[in-house]
């Protein structure tokens, strides 16, 4: 009887706490800076030196060719899982993580290929809630 | 306003409440109070993505014009008639006992002198339906699920009875206005406490809620009794289990909570609907809080503790009656 009451009570009292999930995408939550977000390619720093591919465990890095006879890594993000082990191998830092992990175009005006992107183009929105 | 007949107390019962406006209005907010409610204790939102400044209110009743719009069917391997019968008569036989239940001075629908007790025993009648409706349906679920049903019943039933006997025999009468009138001093809650445990947890395994929730337990039968029915069809044979707890709930508020007082009137109908929800607020809290017990754990509490504790409360009704 008493373990009833009790189990009553608790759900009493997390009734009045707070929600703990965000009303998304109204709310954001603020991941801080250091969130291994996307990774993006700096195609000025890179050499085409291929370690990323050698060390993705996922298999997500292809190179192609591109139009200035360079290969580039193409990155798939659908099969990304945000490790980076990539960024840690790549010896000109041209691979970095972006801090964000969402990335929503909202109209295709404004798609983009993760070949055409900039670190810039992947900046997230703004996260009000803390995460704790 | 001129109205072409007198809106006397009996109409106003049957269509606004305890009637039809009641029940259905019920319907709405008994679904979004119980999501809203488990998603709280959960720290979760809730259903927002409907009419977010009314807290997403309006959720079942979009939920309910889905289900009208999908398709219906009809299983050809069926007695297709019975299929499509089984589930509305199912959702107004639960109805019925409101007729009996009177939610304020001369609100009632057919007021009689046993009125609360052939209440009580039509809540219990319809129990049959249930499992006629899963016999018709046909199916391996259905029929586990309308097995489930009928050991259940048979576990909650006599305790159901024995609680409001005890109330009954406390008050003398059957009566729903001279029930009330008995509860002026005290409350039915106050003068027997027993009786009031036993009727709430009755009323937990009667209306399926959760840790009584056997018959329609998902991960095993799928929805038991309701497994084949979509569309309309859905929307009575589901909604019938939430018509079943406002009506006992009502039955609950007016036996042990004193119905009306300490007011008349629209008043004292306001005060039977707050009164309801003392019931009905735990029924919905127990699904953030239980797990589900097997059925033999369930008969167990059924026919062990549940029988022995109403039959305690009798006793003490018979000792409070004599005593005084």
């Amino acid at each position: 009887m008493i373990i009833h009451l009790k189990l009553f009570a608790t759900a009493v009292k997390q009734l009045l706490q707070p929600p703990l999930t965000v009303r998304w995408p109204e709310e954001r939550r603020d991941y801080g800076d250091r969130l291994r977000g996307f990774i993006v390619n700096d195609r000025s720093k890179c050499i085409s030196c291929q370690l990323c591919e050698a060390v993705c465990p996922a298999k997500a890095i292809k190179f192609h060719l591109e139009a200035d006879g360079r290969r580039y890594p193409g990155i798939d993000w659908g099969r990304c899982i945000l490790c980076g082990y990539c960024v840690d191998a790549c010896p000109t830092g041209s691979l970095q993580h972006v801090n964000n992990t969402e990335i929503v175009w909202t109209d295709l005006d404004v798609y983009k290929k993760p070949s055409e992107m900039d670190p810039d183009d992947a900046a997230p929105l703004p996260g009000t809630k803390l995460l704790i | 306003m001129d109205l072409p007949f007198p809106l006397s107390g009996d109409l106003i019962a049957a269509l606004v409440f305890p009637g039809v406006l009641g029940i259905f209005g019920f319907l709405v907010v008994a679904i979004w109070l119980e999501r809203k409610l488990v998603a709280r204790v959960q720290w979760r939102y809730g259903p927002l993505y409907v009419s977010k400044p009314l807290g997403g209110l309006l959720q079942p009743v979009a939920d309910l014009f889905k289900l009208v719009f999908s398709e219906l069917v009809l299983p050809r391997h069926t007695n297709r008639l019975l299929f499509a019968a089984a589930p509305i008569l199912l959702f107004f036989a639960e109805g019925i006992p409101v007729v009996f239940i009177a939610a304020a001075p001369g609100v009632v629908m057919a007021p009689h002198s046993y009125g609360l007790a052939i209440a009580v025993v039509l809540v219990l009648l319809v129990a049959v339906l249930v499992v006629a409706m899963a016999w018709t349906e046909a199916d391996k679920f259905t029929y586990i699920g309308a097995m489930r049903e009928i050991l259940l019943t048979a576990a909650y039933e006599v305790p159901l009875l024995l609680a409001a006997l005890a109330m009954f025999l406390l008050y003398g009468t059957a009566d729903p206005h001279k029930v009330v009138e008995a509860q002026s001093g005290l409350w039915g809650v106050l003068l027997n406490p027993l009786a009031f445990v036993v009727y709430l947890v009755a009323l937990l395994m009667a209306t399926t809620r959760f840790p009584f929730e056997i018959p329609e337990a998902e991960p095993e039968v799928v929805l038991g009794p309701y497994t084949e029915y979509g569309s309309t069809l859905f929307i009575y044979a589901f909604g019938a289990n939430y018509v079943k707890l406002y009506v006992l709930s009502l039955l609950g508020a007016v036996l042990f909570l004193g119905g009306w007082l300490p007011a008349a009137g629209v008043l004292g109908v306001l005060i039977t609907l707050a009164k309801m929800g003392v019931f009905v607020l735990p029924a919905m809290l127990v699904r953030a809080i239980y797990p589900r017990y097997r059925i033999d754990q369930a008969l167990r509490i059924g026919w062990g503790q549940l029988l022995a504790l109403s039959a305690a409360a009798v006793l003490w009704s018979l000792l409070a009656a004599w005593i005084w």
